[in-house]
């Protein structure tokens, strides 16, 4: 067992895809501090291991450990599928703190309070189901934040956004970085330039490097070079 | 064209014998209806947000009992509550209360097996987000049967469309007593066979008027929420 007050580890995680062995004994421990950015191929596993981060995905075998300031972390999760309850904006914001009991008066004024403070007042009453895919992607990280996470997972926040909601979220993680630990998944080399504090690089099911941002690119490893030259992920 | 118009006459005449027999029908159909929502949406959101051993069959038992024939729940509920059946004793038999219990069996297995079909259906697309927000069981089903709401109207409607429409089995277990347990199909078998077809077309115009009126009900729930575009 892991004895720490702040710890992020895996140990010897082993999970199937497809009856194939897909993590083989991954073990890592991640940063508790700043913004882990997870970097690999498609199909590498990136989107796996923020799932079983999260423990949506249960491995086969192998220990998850999660602590923060010496608790069991509130988790705010963002997965690439968006999903929507067939409700309006307000509602589907207000859903995560209504079935946990929060009362009304503490909902609305959370809620107020996050659609000012992301520009998205004007969009409450409308279906969430109805709206852009971008605009999806910036409310369901808006749905991320209303139950106050101190640990943030994020499946590649950004990907449809245009460059001023892209700047919005990246400005808000980069404010909240010390007080929300951040792990996320992204497929822009830049991005992971300008947020990581951290780096984990990922590979067919293996964990290639967890470095910070500066050995990171200063990695000699043949296949982290390949990426940073190509400067997208492949 | 004599019964079409002799018919229309009886029922904006406002007959009271013709509104007795619609008011009872409405009454025991709207009973049943209530009780099997009552029953079967709870048992289709349990049904359609958990696994356990057993629930294919449990689901296959209710779509069988779909197509279960109204004269055989008839015959069953006869021989259980006849003076020399087991449950005799109650005295039911040949009273609305018993015609309840017919419709409740053919109705119960519909609400609970479309229900299920469609919470199930919103339930997988949830399924994410529920686990996401680790929401509890009961909210789930909440959530689901909330969200769910208009289409389980126009499966609700459907089982009060069955409840109306149904003859076989409340005429053997009410026995078409007049001013008691006569309703508008089991009036419209007695009048038809008797000759007098304008008072079994009038209760067979009143059974469209309702239809339709169901029908419209369900599209203007329909159109406002499409209106919202909360689907």
């Amino acid at each position: 067992m892991i004895n720490s007050e702040n710890h992020i580890t895996l140990k010897n995680i082993n999970y199937s895809v497809n009856n194939k062995s897909f993590f083989k004994n991954l073990s890592t421990d991640i940063s508790t501090n700043g913004i882990t950015v997870i970097l690999g191929p498609n199909g590498s596993g990136k989107t796996l291991l923020t799932k079983i981060i999260k423990g949506l995905i249960k491995p086969e075998s192998g220990e998850l450990s999660i602590k923060l300031n010496g608790t069991t972390p509130n988790t705010g999760y963002l997965s690439q599928n968006i999903i929507f309850l067939r409700r309006n904006v307000f509602n589907n914001l207000a859903y995560p703190l209504e079935i946990k009991g929060f009362n009304k008066k503490m909902i609305n004024k959370r809620i107020e309070f996050l659609l000012k403070y992301f520009g998205f007042s004007s969009k409450k009453k409308i279906s969430a189901r109805s709206l852009s895919e971008g605009n999806k992607q910036y409310l369901s990280f808006i749905r991320t934040l209303v139950s106050k996470p101190n640990l943030l997972i994020l499946d590649e926040p950004s990907s449809n956004l245009d460059m001023q909601f892209t700047k919005k979220v990246e400005n808000f993680l980069i404010k909240e970085r010390n007080r929300i630990k951040i792990i996320m998944v992204t497929h822009d080399l830049f991005q992971a330039k300008r947020l990581a504090d951290e780096i984990l690089f990922i590979n067919d099911g293996e964990i290639i490097e967890v470095s910070t941002k500066n050995k990171f690119l200063k990695s000699k490893n043949k296949l982290i070079q390949k990426f940073l030259k190509e400067g997208v992920i492949y | 064209m004599n019964v079409l118009l002799e018919s229309l006459n009886l029922v904006f005449s406002f007959d009271p014998d013709l509104y007795e027999i619609i008011w009872l029908s409405l009454k025991v159909s709207l009973f049943a209806l209530t009780f099997s929502c009552f029953l079967g949406l709870p048992i289709a959101g349990v049904l359609s947000s958990t696994n356990f051993t057993g629930k294919k069959t449990i689901i296959i038992f209710f779509n069988s009992m779909m197509a279960l024939p109204p004269v055989f729940v008839g015959l069953l509920l006869y021989i259980l509550f006849s003076q020399t059946g087991p449950l005799g004793f109650l005295e039911i038999l040949y009273t609305p209360s018993i015609m309840i219990i017919a419709q409740i069996i053919i109705i119960l297995p519909i609400i609970i097996s479309v229900s299920t079909e469609l919470l199930q259906q919103m339930f997988d697309e949830y399924k994410e987000m529920f686990d996401t927000f680790e929401v509890d069981l009961i909210s789930k089903i909440r959530t689901t049967v909330f969200d769910a709401r208009i289409s389980l109207v126009t499966c609700i409607l459907t089982g009060l469309g069955r409840a109306l429409s149904e003859v076989g089995a409340i005429i053997i277990v009410g026995g078409n007593i007049v001013h008691y347990t006569r309703v508008m199909t089991t009036t419209i078998a007695l009048e038809t066979s008797k000759g007098n077809l304008s008072m079994a077309m009038s209760l067979g115009i009143v059974l469209i008027i309702i239809a339709i009126a169901l029908n419209a009900i369900v599209m203007v729930m329909k159109t406002i929420s499409r209106k919202n575009s909360y689907d």
